[in-house]
């Protein structure tokens, strides 16, 4: 005949002692899989958002001419990073030509074009919804580090003091423009 | 100049152009790799340079160094020295600038990190929730070490039980092959046995 249990052993096959190992082992493992799981592997970091945007002066593709942030300091600003090899783009594009017609008393709105030519830019605006608004040319992708732009499109919008107030990985949805730009003024 | 050096001239020429024309082709700026210009906010952001210039000898080494350590955030997984992308290539050539200028490591990552966040650094930092990195892959090493001390442990009895049989088999071995001994500590045993044995044989001849 088997012994009495003995020392927190109630039965052959079971032991309350590797119970608490065993959970003191994969509860910390299961609640970091959790956080993992629980976090959305789309969401960039975005350390600009709240601070002062980055200051740039870029060409203007229509005639050359430099145009600073700080020269648009006043009105907020509505900043769009985009490129003619970007395909989101073209969707984006005429909305936003549009969106600035609509609101283009209130905000500026910018393109800066990221790693592309002037030629083919020319030629894709006239393809693709126009020229709404200015169109800078960033030589280098300088100013697009220095924003932390990933890929494009990107929109920052910079309220009238000149700090980003939100930013948009992706194309713009229409009802997100407006009420982000809402926020604004 | 020997034929030869033309035709590796004519090659290394006509490489540079193709790569310059397939950049083209893409409708990308073709800017010289080695522009050092720094970012329009580079010193509002991390001060002036605490460090000295540092000249073309050790340029590259010391901007691959870091490069290797930056995320390109265009990429898999690649540090901007490796990625062909020409995210990696113009965050590398900004690399390339603060650190002839003499901007030191802390600074550059300060300024990437300012930017893009901590996701920038392909190593986090060894600090607060990061240090679980760290300290998980060495925590399973030391309790797989323990399970293995413990369980060794306790299958080493066990041997030594089945050990201890054998031994005992051999020295029986060795008694019977020697014969009874005289005067041992196995006399009142033999002696029950021969008692037994005799009593048994009465009773059969009985």
């Amino acid at each position: 005949m088997s012994a009495a249990p003995e020392g927190g052993r109630a039965g052959r096959g079971f032991s309350y002692k590797a119970l608490i190992i065993g959970l003191v082992v994969t509860l910390p493992l299961l609640a970091l899989l959790y956080m993992g799981l629980s976090m959305d592997p789309h969401r960039m970091d975005a350390p600009l958002v709240g601070k002062p945007a980055p200051p740039f002066e870029l060409h203007r593709l229509s005639d050359g001419q430099l145009v600073s942030l700080e020269s648009l300091r006043g009105k907020p600003v509505i900043l769009n990073f985009w490129a003619t090899w970007c395909m989101p783009c073209r969707q984006e594009h005429p909305f936003m030509v549009s969106a600035a017609k609509k609101l283009g008393d209130k905000i500026q709105f910018v393109g800066i074009v990221y790693q592309d030519k002037n030629e083919m830019v020319n030629a894709w605006l006239d393809a693709y919804g126009g020229r709404g608004y200015p169109t800078l040319i960033d030589a280098g992708t300088k100013t697009a580090i220095a924003y932390g732009v990933y890929g494009v499109p990107e929109t920052y919008f910079i309220d009238s003091q000149g700090v980003i107030r939100d930013k948009v990985v992706g194309p713009v949805r229409p009802d997100e423009l407006f009420e982000l730009a809402g926020r604004l003024q | 100049m020997s034929r030869a050096v033309r035709l590796g001239l004519a090659l290394a020429l006509s490489l540079a152009g193709g790569a310059a024309w397939a950049q083209s082709k893409r409708g990308e700026d073709v800017a010289p790799e080695q522009a050092l210009v720094l970012g329009p906010d580079v010193a509002q952001t991390v001060g002036a340079p605490l460090g000295p210039p540092v000249g073309p000898d050790r340029l590259e080494e010391e901007t691959h160094a870091l490069a290797s350590r930056i995320r390109c955030p265009v990429c898999q997984g690649h540090s901007i020295a490796d990625s062909p992308s020409e995210t990696a290539r113009d965050m590398k050539s900004l690399v390339r600038a603060m650190v002839a200028a003499g901007y030191v490591e802390d600074q550059v990552f300060v300024y990437f990190e300012a930017r893009y966040g901590e996701f920038i650094r392909l190593l986090p930092r060894a600090e607060g929730f990061n240090l679980l990195v760290w300290v998980i892959p060495l925590a399973a090493l030391l309790l797989g070490i323990i399970v293995v001390v413990v369980f060794l442990g306790r299958r080493r009895p066990s041997a030594v039980a089945t050990a201890v049989p054998s031994e005992a088999a051999a020295a029986r071995s060795r008694a019977r092959e020697a014969g009874p001994a005289e005067g041992s500590d196995l006399d009142p045993w033999l002696e029950a046995v021969r008692r037994e044995v005799a009593e048994e044989d009465q009773r059969q001849d009985g």
